[in-house]
């Protein structure tokens, strides 16, 4: 049975995997951060906090959810995030938002391509703790949050 | 005695009403006093100290690398004494705020309202370092050095945009 489940794992990752999205971001797109800790979601919000870019690379990392159905995202977020790096933990909701906030804020998104065609990184960011918060605040207000059913 | 009674109530019109010269008006008057000052104290206490539970609790859960799910830091003892600093030094009479850890393994302290209004404040060395919108395109953000009394502009943001109810 545990056999099977891999199989069918295996399959619907590389199926996802065959999907073609263009490498320029369009500045309408949705961009979606999948969160995983639950004190980044507060009554019915993201928090700046999720929209931080990581310590280590200055990025945050996001999927271009554009023309996906309710189930692909989550699935992506499933096998692509989740799935990534060992304990990363469940993915308990996420922050959708549209391209467009993200490069007002002076922000570029670049296509990374693995381990998902959709995979993509906010780039760009300040070094001024100041100014990345104000930025992290900015996304984070005009986010839409989504719990995972 | 009935004046008395009311004014346990802390209603504002009972206070114009108790201004008299005689002694038992100042007794009464030392009494509201006092009656306010332990309420106001009680409040600030509770609330203070659910600030407290609420960050002990990020400190056990961010405790190692990538709690976030992605890249983040854990939560230092540094980052710990920081924000216990700053809870300490929050005005009185504002909206309570979240505890939010961060990905560079600080604590920051959240205010949001239903209005639009979102301010976060967070310790960074000797430093706070803030950013908010508050409704519209107003926004705020900058450092301020910090040495456990909060500079008068923090004060400020969060005495006008996020006073308590």
């Amino acid at each position: 049975m545990s056999c099977l489940r891999q199989l069918w794992q295996f399959l619907l990752t590389t199926f996802l995997q065959l999907d073609k999205v263009p490498r320029i971001v369009a500045p309408d797109e949705r961009v979606t951060r999948y969160i995983f800790f639950h004190r980044h979601v507060k009554n019915g919000q993201v928090s700046s906090g999720a929209f931080l870019p990581s310590p280590k690379t200055n990025d945050l990392s996001v999927y271009r959810t554009h023309r996906c159905t309710e189930k692909r995202i989550w699935l992506l977020g499933k096998l692509f995030v989740e799935g990534h790096g060992k304990d990363k933990g469940r993915i308990l909701a996420r922050g959708d938002l549209c391209s467009a906030i993200i490069f007002a804020q002076g922000l570029r998104i670049v296509a990374v391509g693995t381990p998902h065609p959709r995979h993509a990184n906010v780039r760009d960011w300040p070094d001024d703790k100041a100014q990345q918060k104000m930025k992290a605040v900015v996304l984070a207000e005009n986010s839409s949050l989504f719990f995972r059913p | 005695m009935s004046i008395r009674l009311a004014a346990v109530t802390g209603s504002g019109a009972v206070s114009w009403l108790i201004t008299g010269l005689s002694q038992e008006s100042r007794d009464i008057e030392a009494e509201i006093r006092e009656i306010r000052q332990k309420r106001r104290e009680l409040i600030t206490f509770s609330w203070r100290e659910s600030l407290r539970d609420e960050l002990a609790d990020v400190i056990q859960s961010c405790s190692t690398a990538g709690w976030d799910g992605y890249d983040a830091e854990p939560v230092s003892a540094e980052s710990e004494i920081a924000a216990l600093q700053l809870i300490e030094s929050l005005p009185e009479y504002i909206l309570s705020p979240d505890v939010v850890p961060e990905p560079s393994g600080g604590i920051a302290l959240e205010w949001r309202t239903d209005d639009r209004k979102h301010f976060t404040l967070s310790v960074s060395g000797t430093s706070l370092v803030y950013a908010g919108v508050f409704g519209g395109s107003c926004k705020k953000y900058g450092e301020e050095p910090f040495f456990d009394v909060l500079p008068a502009t923090i004060v400020a943001i969060l005495t006008h945009y996020f006073p308590s109810a």
